[in-house]
């Protein structure tokens, strides 16, 4: 199907829509508002972590591991996932319905590989014996990245749920807003991750 | 069809006004109104919550002048007193005066004024309702388990080592921020998108720019305090050490993170209400708002520059000298665009024909008031005072001229300026202008009193002061009594006036902005179709008719007069 043969109605409706899928370019601006907010708790608590490494004497504090190398791999899933969430759009855009569904199946197992990475990471910091409590490297390392997962696991929700709409043809090259929202909330995801995997990288 | 009944209201024409089809009787029962998308309803459920928790504030609040009618112990011991004047600060503050106007009044006027059928995201303006009900109920459960003590900052070490229930109180507040957060989103789509055709931007009332503004702050500053109070939780629960020198960490880190919200949300508390004065000053002076741009303008530019001040709170904690010069500075230059609004509020009212109605009386008390709050933070931001004035009821004063006689006043003004669409009844003027004056009296000898005494070097927060500071006390209590007063009758008044008030007419006060052009009280869906908005402040629009005791458009004499 060629992106000039526009359908005049969504392919499939599901169900009702909402008033604000009646106001054209609301959804995406809420979620631009919300990405906004978000990004502010971000910076906040990098903020944090500078303020406090600033005041620290030995930054890492002797005999405390250095950051692990599959941390790279955490940071490679993540850009992948915005990779395949950006193809995604693209099918959508021309109206490549199989493409849509690939894609966002990739992102989300992607996500959910991002997600088992730095589940690893945490376990192989806590086999060196570098847990939040022990001291304020560590707690700060596990903040940003638990701040960060816990924004990736609130993620999948909405992965999740385009994933299933994908399969039922709901994006198309005439509505693919939810499609785009999920997509932009995930380039922020992988934006916040590269700043804080600098930030550790430069800080220790 | 009466003349009451404009062209843009919805239900049944011929039906006397109060008797049709509005948001208060399209349904009924309880669950329609706890699942309701309707933003009225919203706002009226915000509305009596808010109320609820200025009552909960309000009696700590007389709890602590009583406790301070004599030295040393009056009515209870320290560690109470110590709760008292803690829950007095978190309630007011987290429950009522942050969500305040832009929840209770915002949430029903704002898509009346842009004539649409409601917010951008009603089920996400329902849930931020609910997350308000569950960090209240967070706060009522802290309260039973024995209170809290740290004052409503929290400061380390304190917050961290005491035994009162910190936590709890601290997880309401983060809920209320999320609250907070979804509702500046809901608004700052909603006036993106739904403005009527030829409501441009400088063709908004200015409470948009007002709600904007507030909606802008609300959106970026609170998560800062939700990852603050994340960091508290932690210490506490964890054991964490990164507000303990001992472990390597900084108590002033947690006031550094503290105020970078909590100023900005002084901010969140102002604007609005400088939103209401724009919007009763203009109607009751019949005369157009002076300087539109640069009240609107100053909207933004107390946004932003809000942002910038934090460090004023902290001139004392050991900060640079750098530093406190800068805060100190900026602290000067955020104070400008406040003074811009009130001078161009001065300028409508100057030969206008000032209407003395409830509303404007408010108005002309927050001028008043608000001016003192405003210069006396002049006071706080010079460096070489505030290290005599900071941590003093010098600074107890200011905040409450500001907070109470800004905000609360323009509360009260924004209350009874859109309580007869709310509700379609009118409520005594005779009682108004009482109940007005016994809080504008009793305001001014609680709290000027306090300005003295804090010159004087009485601390804030003491549980025991000097005797020489007794008559003071005594009188600043008085005052808090004579408010109470004022406000007991202000309940009763405005109570009588829904089981038995005057029916009022579509627009009482005359005004021009949307929200009057629906019926008296508006019905469900608002307007059967969008209406054309006009210049939100030009007054020939309007003329009074007496046979309904109302204002009617002009444009829609000629229909009405023909239809009979």
């Amino acid at each position: 199907m060629s992106s000039t043969d526009k359908p005049p109605l969504k392919l499939v409706q599901t169900g009702t829509p909402s008033r604000s899928e009646t106001i054209p370019g609301a959804n995406l601006l809420g979620t631009i508002v919300l990405i906004g907010s978000l990004g502010m708790l971000f910076v906040a608590s990098m903020v944090g972590y500078f303020y406090v490494r600033a005041r620290a004497v030995q930054w890492p504090p002797s005999g405390m591991p250095g950051m692990p190398a599959s941390l790279w791999v955490s940071t490679a899933l993540l850009i992948a996932c915005s990779w395949t969430i950006h193809r995604a759009v693209l099918a959508a855009r021309h109206d490549r319905r199989d493409s849509v569904l690939l894609h966002t199946r990739l992102t989300l197992g992607l996500g959910l590989a991002f997600l088992a990475a730095q589940c690893w990471n945490w376990w192989e910091l806590v086999g060196a014996s570098l847990t939040p409590q022990v001291n304020l490297y560590g707690f700060t390392f596990y903040m940003l990245t638990g701040l960060h997962a816990g924004h990736v696991i609130g993620g999948l929700i909405p992965l999740a749920i385009v994933t299933r709409k994908a399969q039922a043809g709901a994006y198309t090259s005439f509505e693919s807003t939810g499609l785009r929202q999920c997509a932009l909330y995930w380039h922020f995801l992988d934006a916040v991750w590269i700043v804080v995997f600098l930030v550790l990288l430069l800080g220790s | 069809m009466s003349a009451n009944h404009t062209t843009y209201g919805g239900g049944t024409p011929g039906a006397p006004a109060w008797e049709q089809d509005n948001y208060l009787n399209h349904t009924h029962g309880l669950k329609s109104w706890l699942t309701t998308l309707d933003h009225k309803r919203i706002g009226l459920m915000y509305l009596i919550c808010i109320l609820a928790s200025f009552l909960l504030g309000g009696l700590f609040a007389l709890l602590v002048r009583t406790e301070h009618l004599t030295p040393g112990r009056t009515i209870v011991d320290a560690d109470l007193y110590n709760q008292y004047f803690t829950l007095h600060g978190a309630v007011m503050i987290f429950l009522f005066i942050i969500p305040g106007i832009p929840a209770a009044l915002g949430n029903f006027v704002l898509p009346l004024m842009l004539g649409a059928k409601d917010v951008a995201f009603p089920r996400l303006n329902l849930t931020s309702w609910y997350l308000w009900v569950i960090g209240a109920i967070f706060s009522v459960v802290t309260i039973a388990l024995g209170g809290v003590d740290t004052g409503w900052t929290f400061y380390t070490p304190y917050s961290t080592t005491t035994a009162t229930h910190v936590i709890p109180v601290t997880l309401g507040v983060f809920i209320l921020g999320f609250s907070s957060i979804f509702t500046g989103l809901n608004f700052i789509v909603t006036i993106h998108k739904l403005r009527p055709k030829g409501m441009t931007w400088f063709k908004m009332p200015l409470f948009l720019w007002a709600v904007y503004a507030t909606a802008l702050i609300q959106v970026l500053a609170t998560p800062v305090l939700g990852i603050t109070l994340l960091l508290l939780i932690a210490e506490r629960a964890m054991g964490i050490g990164i507000f303990d020198p001992a472990l390597g960490g900084d108590p002033v880190l947690f006031q550094h993170f503290f105020w970078f919200y909590s100023h900005p949300a002084v901010y969140i508390m102002i604007l609005p209400a400088m939103g209401v004065i724009s919007e009763v000053i203009a109607p009751f002076s019949r005369k157009t708002i002076f300087g539109y741009k640069f009240i609107a303008y100053s909207s933004i530019a107390i946004a932003a520059f809000g942002f910038l001040v934090w460090g004023h709170h902290m001139f004392t904690s050991g900060q640079s000298a750098l530093g406190n010069m800068l805060f100190s500075a900026l602290t000067f230059s955020v104070s400008i665009p406040s003074a811009i609004k009130v001078f161009n509020w001065l300028s409508t009212m100057y030969k206008g024909s000032i209407s003395l109605k409830t509303p404007m009386l408010y108005a002309l008390a927050f001028m008043f008031l608000f001016g003192i709050g405003g210069l006396t933070g002049l006071f706080l931001g010079a460096l070489a005072v505030d290290v005599h004035l900071h941590d003093t009821y010098f600074v107890v004063a200011h905040f409450h001229y500001v907070m109470f006689g800004g905000t609360v006043i323009a509360f009260l003004a924004g209350l009874h300026y859109w309580w007869p669409k709310m509700f379609g009844r009118m409520y005594s003027e005779k009682w108004g202008a009482v109940a007005c004056a016994l809080i504008f009296i009793g305001f001014n000898v609680t709290f000027f009193t306090q300005f003295v005494l804090g010159s004087q070097g009485m601390p804030r927060r003491y549980y025991n002061y000097l005797p020489m500071y007794t008559s003071y006390h005594q009188i600043s209590t008085v005052g808090s009594y004579i408010m109470g007063l004022g406000f007991v009758i202000c309940a009763i008044y405005l109570a009588h006036s829904l089981l038995a008030g005057k029916k009022a007419a579509a627009n009482p006060w005359g005004s021009v902005t949307l929200e009057w052009r629906t019926p008296p009280i508006p019905p469900h869906d608002n307007f059967d179709k969008t209406p054309l908005a006009g210049d939100p402040y030009d007054y020939s629009q309007v003329r009074w008719d007496a046979k309904t005791g109302g204002y009617v458009w002009v444009d829609e004499q000629s229909s009405a007069a023909v239809a009979g």
